[in-house]
């Protein structure tokens, strides 16, 4: 700086000028009128913010009431001890020592999805994987004045089981509020067959298999992708048996189903830094912990060796399957989650403030477990490394509504309503594209990185 | 009196004397500096109500440690050059080669001239000129900074000194020819 910089910069020093009157005048109408207009601009967003906060609760209290009216679970089900769920139907030998004409004999095992009589708009659809079982329902339901349809008729070699001789499956539907209930069917089996009533000691019954099933996965979620929303995660999956005693036409084949995916929400709680580009936009980034829950329905669970466990089917099963009437299953996935996001400030009172907020998440899956209400079953840990359900690495999109307050200048607190789009992907063997959807609930602590422009 | 730090307590409470306090035991000391930056005084006057509205509104960053009057007078400054960003679109500025050297023979004497002087010479500077020549001249920043802070190379933030400097001196020599006619008069 040369002398006469630093002789015009002493000319200066110390040097005061009072300002006009109408500088404060101006000053004092202009931080009235932001104060006037941000209470207004708190009532307006914070009603809009409650708004949109209330109405997210309430659907979220609807989805799952209206899951809880859907799914129920059978109370014979409920009640049954592990020991009890082999034995079904004790074979009849009528008076001259022959078999009767039943569907059965000594080693077979009638498989069927019972009708919960307690539950009226439940349960319509009932399985039936044997011909001859199928055939006589038909007909008690057409004497009784039951509507039915077939709705499904496929042969298992297009669901890729090699060497599988064509089967089929049928659906009865009854429709509500008529009741079937599966006494009076027995009863009037047990009559057109001309054998003595047959004692059923469980509403589970368990088929025997002849050869033991791999683990049953039926593809990835979206390719990779985590996905709780496709309903086409729910796969029908069939399991082959053929037992020596069964005829050729007498293959009994089964029928897993899960409902649709419905959302729980998620919860999520994490630290984070905050850089300043203004009083307005800031950008977010941390480490976030996050639980996700999704429900669903199953009506059938494996025997893993001393375990029995739900079956959701995306996530697979593996050894022998029962079948049980619905009963509802939790879907709990955990996961570390990297967030990247450009905040805006849309208002801030005193040490409140809040902020709309979107951008990137990469999340790292912990762990995934599959839950039921069911008192006699497990919980199904799925193992990442053996599974190829979903990716334990996932990008998604991010976006939500922050509330922040201010601890002190470096330190703060925020709880967002946050929802996350997961990239798109397409799952190879069912086709299906997903583009997964979650939203949920946080709270994060920050930290704010001072930027010493503002 | 009630002490610095409190007042900011005040003042972020939103009390509404505290603010009046503040500004009364400031302005006066900022007033020059947005002067220096204005072409008049009721573009001083527009500049520091702009920076007062700032500072009551980010008074809760303020560290304590810091000196307040510098935390202040850094937020005058930053309002300056926003406030005259904007005509500096409309006057935009050019890097000037050849700028017409003056030889000044005799030592530049400031002593004499009166600061409010300084002032208005200043403020007959083109806009970018005056903002460049303040913020290296003045407040000690580095032209590549400068070039950073007003969206123009550093090259031209060098030319748009010396042009201010210049145009100064001339200023300046003319002022005191005044000042020698009168003392010779006398």
């Amino acid at each position: 700086m040369s002398n006469f910089d630093e002789d015009l910069k002493n000319r200066f020093e110390g040097v005061e000028f009072k300002p006009s009157d109408q500088l404060w005048e101006g000053i004092e109408t202009t931080l009235l009128a932001k104060k006037k207009k941000n209470i207004f601009f708190y009532w307006h967003t914070y009603g809009i913010a409650a708004g949109l906060a209330l109405l997210l609760t309430v659907g979220l209290l609807l989805k799952d009431s209206f899951s809880a009216k859907k799914v129920t679970t059978s109370p014979l089900a409920k009640e049954q001890p592990k020991d009890q769920n082999q034995e079904i139907i004790t074979p009849v030998i009528d008076s001259t020592g022959n078999q009767k004409p039943t569907i059965m004999n000594q080693t077979d095992k009638l498989w069927v999805n019972l009708i919960d009589e307690s539950k009226e708009s439940n349960d319509q659809k009932v399985s039936f994987g044997h011909q001859a079982i199928n055939s006589f329902i038909n007909e008690v339901a057409s004497n009784q004045g039951l509507k039915t349809s077939l709705v499904r008729r496929t042969s298992f070699d297009d669901l890729g089981l090699n060497s599988a001789p064509v089967q089929f499956l049928e659906y009865i539907n009854y429709i509500p509020p008529l009741v079937v209930s599966m006494s009076i069917l027995k009863a009037r089996w047990e009559a057109k067959n001309l054998v003595e009533p047959m004692k059923i000691t469980s509403n589970v019954l368990v088929a025997d298999t002849k050869f033991e099933r791999v683990l049953a996965l039926n593809g990835g979620i979206g390719s990779g992708n985590f996905d709780p929303n496709s309903s086409g995660n729910a796969l029908q999956a069939n399991s082959q048996l053929q037992g020596a005693n069964i005829g050729a036409n007498q293959n009994l084949t089964s029928l897993i189903s899960n409902g649709e995916n419905i959302q729980a929400g998620a919860l999520a709680l994490g630290v984070g830094f905050d850089l300043d580009f203004s009083s307005k936009w800031s950008l977010n980034a941390g480490l976030r912990y996050t639980e996700y829950r999704f429900d669903n329905t199953s009506n059938a669970y494996s025997k893993e060796g001393n375990s029995l466990l739900p079956i959701y089917l995306p996530a697979g099963y593996q050894g022998d399957l029962v079948i049980v009437s619905n009963y509802n299953i939790t879907n709990n996935v955990t996961s570390l989650a990297i967030p990247l996001q450009l905040s805006y400030q849309v208002l801030a009172f005193g040490k409140f403030d809040v902020d709309l907020r979107a951008g990137l998440s990469l999340d790292y899956f912990i762990n995934y477990k599959i839950e039921s209400d069911l008192p006699i079953l497990d919980t199904r840990s799925i193992d990442f490394a053996q599974s190829n359900l979903f990716n334990r690495v996932n990008l998604g999109g991010v976006a939500g509504l922050g509330f922040n307050y201010r601890l002190n200048e470096q330190w703060g607190l925020t709880a967002d309503f946050f929802a996350r789009q997961y990239m798109k992907g397409l799952n190879d063997l069912t086709g299906f594209s997903s583009s997964p959807f979650i939203y949920g609930f946080g709270f994060n602590l920050r930290y704010f990185i001072k930027n010493e422009d503002n | 009196m009630i002490l610095d730090e409190q007042l900011i307590a005040l003042c972020i409470k939103n009390d509404h004397k505290a603010q009046k306090e503040l500004y009364d035991r400031y302005a006066s000391k900022l007033m020059p500096m947005a002067l220096r930056y204005a072409k008049s005084q009721e573009d001083a006057e527009d500049i520091l109500q702009d920076a007062f509205i700032k500072i009551f509104h980010r008074l809760e960053s303020f560290r304590k440690e810091a000196q307040l009057l510098t935390w202040l007078k850094k937020i005058v400054i930053n309002t300056a050059i926003n406030h005259n960003r904007k005509k500096m679109y409309q006057q935009p500025m050019m890097d000037i080669e050849k700028i017409a050297t003056m030889h000044v023979e005799n030592e530049m004497t400031l002593s004499n001239i009166h600061f409010t002087e300084i002032l208005a010479m200043m403020q007959k500077l083109p806009v970018g000129s005056r903002t460049v020549f303040n913020l290296f001249a003045m407040e000690g920043y580095g032209h590549k900074e400068i070039g950073e802070l007003l969206g123009i190379s550093e090259g031209t933030s060098k030319s748009q000194y010396s042009r201010a400097r210049t145009l100064l001196k001339i200023m300046i020599e003319e002022a005191n020819k005044v000042v020698q006619i009168n003392i010779s008069e006398r």
